[in-house]
């Protein structure tokens, strides 16, 4: 498959349909499986990514040609996704707990104090993503770890640019002055 | 409560989070295996039971899809070059075998490149000596000074039946081959899990770590000098379900572990439990050399070593008792003045 000058990608003739998508992971799936590694764990990205590309090739026929692919490609995985929810929130509540264990007390050293208030706000997020609903996730990390915009989380979720541009405000909003996080931030 | 964090500090926090979590590194093979075969693969070294992930029906649309597809992607190849019958391999001591391997590492110029290739069968085995394992290679270019651009080349080959012939391990048929592109990826500090750092929210080299997946200079230097010591660091960082080896072997496989820290790592791997040596042992080019293995659960996981120069050679993954081949493996190493070209 080839891109046009409009960077969209034309539907091939079925005989090449293998061939395209070969191309196309070769293009996508590293990405693809360093985002569901990041969410999910490398075990079952990798389950993700193959079945992403199962789907997009046994359901190509409805595909849009006349839209771009990306963010087709990570609609469906995110679908995929959605099947893990309880287990993507373990692994952030793992994380904030893990971070609380390693985190050492007292230094005064400037350097190590900022790491540890960088580590401390690392914390504070997994332990915050574990109380996020699953749309308000794939919408933060669609564009925070997968590098989608608006319009392409928009097309990937087949929701208003809108609402995708108000929910990650207020999402970001409320991770800020964490009120889904852990009392690890909290102030008086 | 009042606001606690810039928008910048969530940022580099989301820059953070989970950003050392390593994909694995065969798992883009193993996928593009399944989706061109539409067949469920167990993961490689995970002996786990097998979750199916395609439903039924996906599964029956796929394979009328897969009957059409085929075609396209694979083609029958030539018959195996027949080769000279090999030596069968011979149990020895451990002791003999670490008192008889030599080491040196091959000198890299400014301007050149340590040409490192890794073809593996892998992948799709799920114990079932019928199916057949994916032919797979990852080529990397490494620059003398490390912090220069390397290029990583990974290349899905084909599909290949394996068996056991005695205590060789060899191929059952000829090769179902794959006319796919190959994937490039450049980065300097070979520091290839960042190069879009849109993505991971990691900058090449600033934000490297290093681990037994991706070796850097610092952290091999951190290794315990001690066998005993690295032993237990082996053991205490390898997850429950993956071989014991095979911590050990991602390090290896970079081709980019200094001889004196070679000769640290065979130390230290004999002292890993069920851990027995042979010697005549071929990896997948036929290339004679010795094997530490270790068993577990049945299953034999083995590194192959060159005693001229103490490299490593590759590696086998098979289960005795039915005839299994998991993985098996050929390292090949040299010194070129370009990258993307062969020895």
């Amino acid at each position: 498959m080839s891109k046009d000058d409009t960077g969209e990608h034309e539907r091939p003739d079925p005989s090449d349909l293998a061939e395209m998508f070969a191309r196309l992971y070769d293009e996508h799936a590293p990405a693809l499986q360093r985002y569901l590694t990041r969410r999910i764990g490398p075990e079952t990205a990798d389950d993700l990514v193959a079945e992403t590309f199962l789907a997009a090739m046994t359901g190509y026929g409805g595909y849009d040609p006349t839209q771009p692919i990306r963010p087709w490609l990570y609609g469906i995985a995110t679908n995929k996704l959605r099947r893990h929810l309880r287990q993507e929130r373990r692994r952030y509540q793992a994380t904030a707990r893990l971070a609380a264990r390693d985190r050492p007390t007292d230094n005064h050293d400037t350097t190590v104090t900022d790491r540890v208030d960088a580590d401390a706000r690392v914390q504070a997020l997994a332990a915050a993503l574990a109380k996020l609903s699953g749309p308000d996730l794939d919408v933060l990390l669609l564009t925070s770890w997968a590098g989608l915009d608006s319009v392409e989380v928009s097309d990937a979720l087949a929701i208003p640019v809108g609402t995708v541009r108000s929910r990650l405000h207020r999402v970001r909003k409320s991770l800020r002055t964490c009120q889904g996080g852990s009392d690890a931030t909290a102030v008086e | 409560m009042r606001q606690l964090w810039s928008d910048d500090e969530l940022d580099q926090a989301l820059a953070e989070l989970h950003a050392d979590v390593r994909p694995n590194p065969d798992g883009l093979a193993t996928a593009r295996e399944r989706m061109l075969s539409g067949k469920p693969v167990r993961s490689r070294r995970f002996r786990r039971a097998w979750l199916p992930i395609v439903a039924a029906a996906a599964a029956a649309a796929l394979v009328s899809t897969v009957l059409v597809l085929l075609p396209h992607t694979a083609q029958p190849a030539a018959p195996p070059p027949i080769k000279a019958a090999l030596p069968a391999p011979v149990p020895v001591s451990l002791t003999w075998v670490l008192n008889n391997i030599k080491y040196s590492d091959p000198k890299v110029a400014p301007g050149q490149f340590r040409y490192v290739r890794d073809q593996v069968w892998a992948g799709g085995a799920s114990g079932d000596p019928s199916k057949p394992l994916t032919d797979q290679a990852t080529t990397t270019w490494q620059p003398a000074k490390w912090t220069d651009q390397w290029l990583r080349r990974e290349t899905v080959l084909g599909n290949v039946t394996v068996k056991t012939d005695g205590p060789q391990i060899v191929a059952a048929g000829p090769e179902q081959t794959f006319s796919m592109h190959d994937t490039d990826v450049r980065a300097g500090c070979a520091d290839f899990d960042s190069v879009n750092p849109q993505t991971t929210g990691n900058l090449p080299c600033v934000d490297q770590k290093g681990s037994w997946l991706t070796p850097t200079p610092d952290w091999l230097a951190s290794l315990p000098k001690d066998p005993v010591a690295l032993a237990a660091k082996l053991k205490a960082d390898t997850p429950n379900g993956v071989g014991p080896l095979y911590m050990a072997i991602c390090a290896l496989k970079t081709g980019v572990v200094p001889a004196d820290i070679r000769l640290m790592l065979y130390n230290a791997v004999t002292y890993l439990p069920d851990a027995y040596g042979l010697n005549n042992v071929a990896n997948l080019d036929g290339k004679i050399g010795f094997a530490i293995g270790v068993i577990k659960q049945g299953v034999a996981d083995e590194i192959l070593i060159d005693p001229g120069d103490g490299t490593y050679l590759g590696e086998r993954q098979y289960e005795p008792a039915n005839s299994s081949v998991f993985l098996f493996s050929a390292m090949r190493y040299g010194v070129v003045d370009k990258q993307g070209v062969t020895p």
